[in-house]
């Protein structure tokens, strides 16, 4: 590489290079250190974290809510995906802009939009009562149920994109030519074009997941004390407690699952295979 | 059900009859009839647009025609759908499937029809042998150059035996020198397992090296149809004359003194038909003398050396141009530009057409 080539790279990398390595690197080796000095090297966090029957609950709930939210996604976004590539070019643009429509509002508001609509004297209870279908409000604010609702809808359209972009991708002509073979249309689907989005939806599947095991606002909102995420959990120790260690403990296990799964992500979704 | 190239699996017949297929305003085919005899290679020929993809697509039940029907040896299929007419297909970008091996691939058909997976590829093999890339069966699609895809396009297309193969433009996306190649691979594979082969071009020369007969086609029309030497000794409108080879059409014309005239170029002796409109010579049958004089002379005005042949291109004095050919001799050379030429044309080869 030529002298003048290194630097222009220097100049164009330069900038988002000292901003990763200012901004989240040093912070991130701060949270490091703090998990594992104090002040001298000790383990003391990790052994807790191990030992404490808090942690291990609010840890296991955590990889179970992303677990079935992405579940959920999947099971609704990939069949949306679906629809929408293979639609006339026309209409795709249409639905593709209302299933972005959510996307373009914070999760916040969002979050917020959820409580009205489910609280004691929301929407969703005032028509249940009004119908005659319930007699009493029915408890859905600050329940299990609130929270993967409202965690599907904000993350459904990052599941419907990765998909629908790994759709269109695929030749039409791949799928006749399964049927000139002797696929009927499902097993053509089955044999050749669900093999080939899949990783598609796989990459959505753990973006999805990496996102569902970091969510704060929405737990904290929605579910109430009974449904304390991790991220929530490091905020309280964060804030209450002042067990500062012990929350960067927390924090390393969530960014050691989140790496463990980026790994796992570039295994399932080998680009060459894909587009051959 | 034995594998193809033992000369056993024959083809099937192919009617249409009144086939016609309308896009909303756009007529793509109309009263399309064609036969197709058992084992035959046949070519549909003709510019984008001619209806020859339209009649293919409804073969294979990818569209439904919007009146007319299809049938294969007397058996109606309009209504079968597109996996149970036992149809094989070759795609002009192969449509190989990018996930699956080489073998899975020719496996394919097999495994739709039952077939467990390890019988299924050893069938595979054997189709893969008779391709002559028996060698890559573990390569992916992506791992295989154009020609190669081509092959494993066509095992797959033939491995289960359909009586009918249909190719659509396979060699298009072919060099030159590769496509010459996969003419000859093509008719060869053709021989050994005797299926009726429907095929789609628009490169004359490539349906004239490979059909038994074949069919032009012209904005949702069939013009002519007769095997490759009728076609070119004897075109029966202008648009097949032109489309067809090289050829000199040029516009007939009663003269002053009640006799034929060839527009541009002179006097005609030959019997004419009474509706003709127009004339066409092939550049092979003017016989050009330098030199000499007679009734139709010339001069060169472009020299086009083509190797075994040279092409000439002349100005008549009458104002017409002429493309003639002359066969070179080994190490000959070839007429200047500005030669004075004299053609002597044999009247018998004269095609003349009415429209």
């Amino acid at each position: 590489m030529s002298r003048r080539r290194s630097f222009q790279l220097a100049l164009l990398l330069g900038p988002a290079v000292a901003l990763v390595g200012l901004l989240f690197l040093f912070p991130l080796f701060g949270v490091m250190k703090q998990s594992l000095f104090s002040p001298g090297f000790t383990l003391e966090s990790f052994a807790k974290l191990v030992n404490s029957p808090v942690a291990a609950i609010v840890m296991r709930r955590t990889f179970v809510l992303a677990l079935t939210v992405t579940a959920l996604c999947c099971v609704l976004g990939y069949p949306l995906a679906y629809f929408l590539a293979t639609m006339s070019k026309r209409w795709r643009a249409f639905f593709l802009y209302l299933i972005l429509l959510p996307f373009w509002i914070s999760v916040l508001i969002r979050t917020y939009t959820w409580m009205v609509l489910l609280g004691r004297e929301g929407l969703v209870n005032n028509a249940l009562m009004g119908l005659g279908i319930t007699d009493g409000p029915v408890q859905m604010l600050f329940t299990g149920f609130a929270v993967h609702l409202a965690m599907v809808q904000i993350l459904l359209p990052i599941v419907i994109l990765t998909c629908f972009a790994s759709m269109v991708e695929i030749d039409p002509q791949l799928v006749r030519a399964a049927r000139t073979l002797g696929a009927t249309p499902f097993k053509a689907f089955a044999r050749v074009f669900f093999p080939m989005s899949i990783g598609g939806a796989a990459a959505g599947a753990i973006i999805c997941f990496i996102l569902s095991l970091g969510f704060y606002v929405t737990p904290a909102l929605l579910g109430g004390r009974r449904n304390i995420m991790l991220a929530n959990l490091i905020d309280f120790e964060v804030h209450q407690t002042l067990n500062w260690s012990f929350a960067s403990a927390l924090a390393l296990v969530l960014l050691a699952a989140t790496l463990v799964l980026l790994g796992l992500f570039r295994l399932v979704a080998p680009e060459r295979r894909l587009h051959g | 059900m034995e594998l193809a190239g033992n000369g056993l699996a024959k083809g099937a017949s192919v009617v249409f009859r009144g086939l016609r297929q309308v896009y909303g305003s756009t007529v793509a085919l109309e009263e399309f009839s064609l036969e197709v005899a058992a084992g035959e290679f046949l070519t549909l020929l003709g510019p984008s647009g001619s209806g020859k993809t339209t009649a293919l697509n409804a073969l294979a039940g990818f569209i439904d025609a919007t009146s007319g029907h299809i049938a294969i040896d007397g058996v109606p299929i309009s209504d079968l759908p597109t996996e149970k007419r036992n149809i094989g297909m070759v795609f002009q970008n192969y449509s190989l499937f990018p996930h699956l091996d080489v073998l899975d691939n020719i496996a394919f058909p097999l495994r739709m029809r039952g077939l467990a997976r390890r019988p299924a590829r050893e069938r595979a093999q054997t189709a893969l042998d008779l391709v002559r890339l028996a060698e890559y069966g573990r390569r992916m699609p992506h791992q295989l150059s154009g020609g190669q895809k081509q092959r494993v396009a066509f095992a797959r297309a033939i491995v289960f035996e359909p009586r009918v193969l249909l190719m659509d433009e396979p060699l298009g996306a072919l060099d030159l020198k590769l496509r010459e190649a996969m003419q000859l691979e093509i008719k060869q594979f053709q021989r050994q397992i005797g299926c009726t082969v429907i095929y789609v071009t628009h490169d004359q020369g490539e349906a004239l090296t490979l059909s038994d007969r074949i069919v032009v086609m012209d904005k949702g029309r069939v013009l002519q149809v007769g095997t490759p030497k009728e076609i070119y000794d004897a075109p029966r409108t202008r648009f097949v004359a032109e489309f067809i080879g090289v050829n000199n059409v040029v516009p007939v014309a009663r003269g002053a003194d009640g006799g034929w005239v060839l527009d541009g170029v002179g006097p005609v002796a030959a019997a004419v038909p009474a509706e003709s409109r127009y004339a066409a010579l092939r550049p092979e049958i003017l016989r050009a003398v330098p030199g000499g004089t007679g009734a139709v002379m010339g001069t060169i005005t472009d020299v086009i050396f083509l190797g075994d042949v040279v092409r000439y291109a002349a100005r008549c004095d009458a104002g017409g141009s002429l493309l003639f050919a002359q066969r070179r001799e080994p190490g000959g050379g070839a007429h200047p530009i500005g030669d004075r030429v004299a053609f002597d044309i044999d009247p018998a080869d004269i095609v003349f057409l009415p429209e």
